[in-house]
């Protein structure tokens, strides 16, 4: 489409339409960062990952690039988010709101940025045909479609959960316990991640042990959820650690946890 | 047409194909309609025929918006490559940095991830960026 908003798309989105954007290849950020007026520069920063500098309709992002290349087009991305949302802005974000991920409120701005930033790099558009048939989430799937959109895969697997097929959760866990975690728009608000990590879950290994990745195998729901009704269901987790962190793709097959109990508090 | 006054096969098929497309453009929608059905033609598939050649169009116009920016985006890279000179606001003492950092921020966008504390050489960039984007001199002063 090259004229007026479509309604389905979102902003950053759009800008991919109207560029004729058609394949992951093509997305180039530091062009599609050109193209909104600012310029990207590589520099060791001491401080930060990532910063913006704006004047009217010109901006200067500058990424240091020591953290690989999905990280720094997921910075520029992000960078850009606070140049279409937050123009005339003055915003540090400090590590730790980075780090409450979806825990932080929808408002806060480093959760828009994040967001902006996915749907820069992975597009419901080109995403969503490639894993409309996916059967089960698995770090490998994760792997195969951040590799085609050159993207982390910490970025590509909160996408897929977040709206993807399956029904799933995706906790963030550093040794002194939960960081963050995100779900599927179809996993009740009930189903609330425990702050520590069962020593019985795989994840624990890779937490703490030497395995960087762990198979997906079954677990009782118990192990990863702290209600009373836990432990008669079954749920599938797989582990992949990533800078010292253990990320794991909870999956949820059993209908009975999907189904809702209470009124929905969805956020 | 050749000069001895007989038309040539193209022209005459051209000046039909005109024809056609005036008697096309002057008919109402109904009267379009009714004579491709009775022409026989499938109405559904000469639409989507028509909407994807629109997409086609619409998709070669934007690659070509795509390309442009790739080539201005390249002369801007050359463009840069050249100019590169310390400027003198580097110089200066880094409380003196700060303060002009201070004083000129409320004009800016600004937003940094990861970002507690700035160091000289976070602060020296910022102000290189500055420079860049005509906030502040090569000296420090304000614009």
């Amino acid at each position: 489409m090259s004229s007026g908003q479509s309604p389905h798309l979102s902003a950053a989105e759009q800008i991919l339409r109207d560029l004729g954007i058609s394949t992951p290849e093509e997305i180039d950020i530091e062009m599609i960062a050109w193209h909104r007026g600012a310029k990207v520069k590589y520099r060791r920063l001491d401080d930060c990952e990532a910063r913006i500098v704006g004047n009217g309709d010109s901006a200067i992002i500058t990424v240091d690039n020591r953290f690989g290349p999905a990280r720094v087009r997921f910075s520029v991305g992000h960078e850009l988010g606070h140049w279409h949302h937050h123009r005339g802005r003055s915003l540090i974000c400090r590590s730790e709101d980075i780090e409450k991920g979806s825990n932080a409120g929808p408002l806060n701005p480093e959760r828009i940025a994040d967001a902006y930033s996915a749907d820069l790099l992975l597009p419901n558009y080109l995403l969503q045909p490639m894993i409309r048939g996916l059967a089960k989430l698995t770090w490998e799937e994760i792997g195969k479609v951040a590799d085609a959109f050159s993207a982390s895969l910490t970025a590509t697997g909160i996408k897929l959960v977040e709206t993807g097929p399956v029904p799933s959760l995706l906790v963030c866990h550093s040794k002194v316990g939960r960081r963050w975690f995100t779900r599927h728009r179809d996993v009740p608000w009930r189903w609330f991640p425990r702050d520590d990590m069962d020593a019985d879950s795989l994840a624990f290994e890779v937490l703490h042990g030497t395995i960087s990745r762990s198979r997906r195998a079954k677990i009782g729901a118990d192990a990863w959820f702290d209600r009373l009704d836990a432990p008669k269901f079954d749920i599938f987790e797989e582990s992949t650690k990533i800078n010292r962190e253990a990320l794991t793709v909870l999956t949820i097959e059993d209908e009975e946890m999907l189904e809702e109990e209470d009124a929905p508090r969805r956020r | 047409m050749s000069g001895n006054g007989k038309r040539h096969p193209r022209d005459q098929i051209d000046r039909l194909a005109d024809a056609h497309a005036e008697d096309i453009i002057t008919m109402s929608d109904e009267e379009f309609l009714a004579e491709l059905k009775e022409d026989g033609q499938d109405l559904k598939r000469l639409t989507a025929q028509g909407r994807a050649a629109i997409s086609k169009a619409d998709a070669a116009h934007d690659k070509g918006k795509l390309f442009a920016l790739r080539e201005s985006y390249k002369k801007m890279l050359a463009e840069q490559a050249v100019a590169a000179r310390r400027p003198k606001v580097l110089e200066l003492s880094l409380s003196e940095k700060r303060r002009i950092l201070e004083f000129n921020a409320s004009r800016l966008t600004l937003a940094a991830r990861h970002g507690d504390n700035a160091s000289e050489n976070d602060v020296d960039g910022l102000l290189e960026d500055m420079i860049e984007l005509g906030v502040i001199n090569e000296e420090g002063r304000t614009k």
